[in-house]
């Protein structure tokens, strides 16, 4: 596929690229858990914005050839499995008292 | 050919995370947010993450979605409710990102900076694991206890749940003791 490997060869990408995708994912998790109410997407969002912030780490890893950034998204991946642990656990509790997944109803009824 | 896949995997990764937040129905958001964690997997590919690029899979994609299914599947049919926000949350909300985004890309803009060539060992289980298990070992283990306790706080909850449950099935002084937590274990 020499026409394939000519464009591949033209699209240079640099960090500032990697870093742009990551400011993309991360504003569209940041509107996902402001405007959805239902907290399991909202949930979804908060996921997403902790890949982007991945992206970043490793892409400033790759051009500082430094592994150290590697190491940390190791340890945010833990924490992610932990929050989402349990985080779900709680919503499982509040569903089976309130009934919903709606934040708002959340806050109308915990009184 | 890096930028040919970053400019494929990426614009298929933005794609599929705005059709996660845009979709109603709470399991195929957890469908595209799979097939997001996909694309990123392949960016670190890319990047020549390769531990992290299959612990991407393996622990995102894999796990922790999974889990996310699991819990909206056993969630059921909610309650349909109007996920139309008010025109000034609105307003503030999409400022407010707009901002952040501007001021990151503000900063993202400032340069050009170009990957330069690592070593075939960048990125390698064995480089990664040599430097966790080295200068990172203390924080490595206090991750397992943050699991542990992450695992435990999660069983607790349910277990309280069951009780409830046993109390207001038998409210005439239910029998604590083993008999009470076999029951328990079975249910």
């Amino acid at each position: 596929m020499p026409d394939l490997q000519s464009l591949g060869d033209n699209l240079q990408v640099g960090l500032e690229h990697y870093l742009t995708l990551s400011v993309m994912l991360f504003s569209i998790g940041t509107l996902g858990v402001i405007f959805r109410r239902n907290v399991l997407v909202m949930f979804m969002s908060v996921e997403l914005m902790l890949t982007s912030v991945n992206i970043s780490l490793v892409a400033f890893s790759r051009y500082l050839d430094d592994l150290n950034g590697h190491v940390l998204v190791l340890f945010v991946l833990a924490v992610a499995a932990a929050e989402a642990g349990v985080g779900l656990a709680i919503l499982v509790e509040i569903f089976k008292k309130r009934d919903t997944v709606d934040v708002d109803e959340f806050r109308q009824l915990m009184e | 050919m890096q930028g040919l896949f970053f400019y494929l995997f990426g614009t298929v990764a933005v794609i599929s995370a705005l059709l996660t937040i845009t979709r109603r129905d709470p399991v195929t958001s957890a469908f595209w947010l799979i097939f997001c964690f996909l694309n990123v997997a392949a960016l670190f590919a890319t990047l020549s993450a390769h531990l992290i690029a299959v612990l991407q899979i393996l622990i995102y994609a894999g796990a922790i979605m999974v889990f996310f299914l699991f819990v909206t599947m056993f969630l059921g049919k909610e309650k349909r409710s109007a996920e139309r926000p008010n025109p000034v949350v609105f307003g503030v909300g999409v400022l407010t990102v707009g901002a952040i985004a501007g001021g990151l890309m503000r900063l993202v803009r400032s340069g050009s900076h170009d990957f330069g060539e690592v070593g075939p060992e960048h990125g390698t289980i064995e480089a990664v694991s040599r430097l966790l298990l080295s200068n990172y070992l203390f924080a490595f283990e206090l991750t397992g206890l943050l699991l542990t306790v992450a695992m435990v706080g999660a069983v607790l909850l349910a277990r309280r749940e069951a009780k409830g449950a046993r109390a207001t099935r038998t409210p005439a002084g239910a029998p604590s003791g083993p008999a009470g937590v076999e029951e328990v274990a079975d249910a």
